[in-house]
């Protein structure tokens, strides 16, 4: 139950920049999440093999593999975790690709520390 | 495109550039004033670090370099960052996400003259008294900005193909979100 519970509160980021990882788990931490950190896309689907995560949130251009090749892989498996984007990229074409694989969101960087919490929170309520 | 249209192409891009550059250091703390254009090679003594990331588009391809001391980039780090890896890294790092972050803003703005560019991943240099010539095909030029924690140094590359233009915007130009933008669907 303690395991459950602590994984309902863990956060998968998904950037190819350890800044930005440092940068959301610095936000997300005292927030009141577990935060998690992946290089791509590749390094993000073996890591949620072994963790159980509340929400991933995953950045678009990455080498080996990008987010949206993610986001597809990840839907394709069943993986209910939801998933919000932050990306350089604002292009219409490609948040309706991610949302049509089932992203939850999209925030564009350089992103509003509020506004991703905020849609953290609101996910994982 | 005639050679004339296609520098005015790109002076309007170096005018994305610099005001892009200007609000993206804004937004992390670090304020930059454009001094100079074409601004010389710059030879920094010291630890200098470099982020470069390339694009392509239909009729156009090229890079952008971002080179500026450690010092530079110390100043424009998110807070408590470097306490956590080992600092060369993360200033190399975040030299590379300016880079991108950078070249994202001139994408969105190259939208609305009907120019769609794809980015690349960025790669990142540090070292010692860095020079970094100017390519000697297509076009180029530096800019240098002043900041309090010191010199910050820009570039544009660019070769243009024959047939290169502005024309009309992306269809997706007016819906693209920029930086600070999105949300939940």
């Amino acid at each position: 139950m303690a395991e459950i519970a602590h994984a309902k509160k863990r956060v998968l980021v998904v950037d190819d920049s350890m800044v930005v990882r440092e940068q959301v788990g610095r936000l997300l931490g005292p927030a009141g999440f577990e935060v998690m950190g992946a290089e791509d896309g590749v390094d993000a689907l073996q890591k949620l093999e072994r963790s159980a995560v509340s929400l991933i949130v995953c950045d678009v251009n990455m080498p080996r593999m990008d987010g949206l090749e993610f986001l597809a892989a990840l839907h394709s498996s069943g993986n209910p975790v939801p998933v919000v984007m932050l990306t350089t990229e604002g292009q219409h074409s490609k948040i309706q690709q991610a949302k049509a694989h089932g992203a939850k969101g999209w925030i564009v960087k350089p992103f509003k520390p509020e506004m991703l919490v905020a849609a953290v929170r609101k996910l994982i309520a | 495109m005639s050679g004339n249209s296609t520098l005015r192409a790109f002076e309007q891009i170096q005018g994305y550039l610099i005001e892009s550059a200007r609000s993206l250091f804004d937004t992390y703390g670090l304020e930059i004033t454009h001094v100079q254009d074409g601004a010389p090679l710059p030879s920094t003594s010291g630890q200098c670090i470099a982020g470069v990331l390339g694009y392509t588009a239909e009729a156009m391809r090229g890079c952008v370099v971002i080179a500026a001391s450690a010092e530079v980039f110390e100043r424009a780090m998110p807070p408590r960052i470097l306490d956590s890896y080992a600092q060369d890294d993360l200033l190399r790092d975040l030299a590379g996400e300016f880079a991108n972050m950078l070249l994202a803003a001139v994408k969105g703005q190259l939208l609305h003259d009907g120019v769609e560019l794809q980015v690349a991943c960025p790669i990142t240099a540090m070292c010692e008294a860095l020079s970094l010539p100017s390519p000697s095909g297509g076009t180029s030029t530096w800019h240098s900005f002043f900041s309090a924690s010191g010199t910050l140094y820009i570039r544009f590359d660019a070769q243009f193909d024959r047939d290169f233009g502005f024309s009309e915007p992306v269809p997706e130009a007016e819906s693209a979100l920029v930086g600070g933008e999105g949300g939940l669907f």
